[in-house]
């Protein structure tokens, strides 16, 4: 790493640690309990920014796998697979953080609802583009289906997010853009928000990094055997 | 209140799991630095000691 890109790498590392713990203070002082719902209401400040890192994590995959069949640029493809690690990761959360937050507030671990389903099959196919990845060793072809399924998976992305206004659904509403939250609430969502998408740049930054790595020992290896 | 319980846990799963990432990541850069140094290491011996000849490799056993 370069002298520019460490000092970018610990702006970055700054500014996460800094919004995340704006956050925090936000989400369990600044921000009045729910009257409704009470003190489980909280997760929401953190299972939606989830939810949304999720969703962008997948857009990434989807814009880096198009790059990369019009381009055949390998940078694209090992974007596209450290977007998809981590959104697996945020995905995962928002799914066992929903969960949670449904035993509190129906009583029930799961249903299967609409936006739940969806949800739980958009896990499944990143899994299931991860697990390729790993499972086919020559390049090109790894990167050339694993774009294919990059694509072909974002499909599912808007069903989710479109989930609770297409059927009727146990899960919550839009409230956000229904004006459902007080100003101190949305406040605090979006603080979250970016906080979260900080984490996001953060760590697809660094899955970058470590793939290129890996990338340039082979390289290395392949040197030295010939 | 009954709802700190489930608020406490979705908030320590959300840690546990961001911070094993993190480290999961941390691990694997330190290894990858950890071998590509051991291979510039390796290829800066051969490159003073002038380039290998042909089949030495395989010859060595």
């Amino acid at each position: 790493m370069n002298g520019s890109g460490a000092l970018r790498n610990y702006v970055l590392v700054g500014l996460g640690f800094a919004l995340m713990v704006a956050a925090l203070y936000m989400v369990f002082i600044y921000v009045p309990t729910d009257k409704e719902t009470g003190a489980v209401q909280r997760i929401f400040y953190f299972h939606v920014p989830l939810a949304w890192i999720g969703f962008l994590a997948f857009l990434v995959v989807f814009v880096c796998s198009i790059l990369y069949l019009m381009k055949r640029a390998v940078k694209w493809d090992t974007i596209a697979s450290a977007s998809a690690e981590v959104g697996v990761v945020f995905t995962s959360l928002v799914l066992v953080t929903g969960s949670v937050w449904a035993k509190a507030a129906w009583g029930i671990w799961w249903t299967w609802d609409a936006r739940l389903t969806a949800t739980l099959v958009l896990w499944f196919t990143y899994v299931a583009y991860l697990l390729l990845r790993s499972y086919v060793t020559e390049d090109s072809q790894r990167a050339r289906l694993s774009a294919v399924l990059g694509i072909v998976g974002f499909i599912d992305v808007p069903v989710v997010a479109l989930a609770v206004m297409l059927w009727r659904t146990q899960h919550p509403g839009a409230i956000i853009f229904e004006g459902g939250l007080v100003p101190s609430m949305l406040f605090t969502l979006v603080v979250c928000i970016v906080a979260f998408t900080v984490l996001y740049i953060m760590l697809v930054v660094q899955s970058t990094r470590f793939r290129n790595m890996e990338a340039d020992i082979r390289n290395m290896k392949n040197t030295q055997a010939d | 209140m009954e709802n700190l319980g489930y608020l406490f846990a979705a908030y320590t799963i959300i840690w546990a799991v961001v911070f094993g990432y993190v480290f999961f990541l941390y691990y694997k850069q330190r290894k990858l630095r950890r071998q590509m140094d051991m291979l510039k290491d390796s290829m800066g011996e051969q490159q003073s000691r002038g380039a290998p000849k042909a089949g030495t490799d395989d010859d060595s056993g």
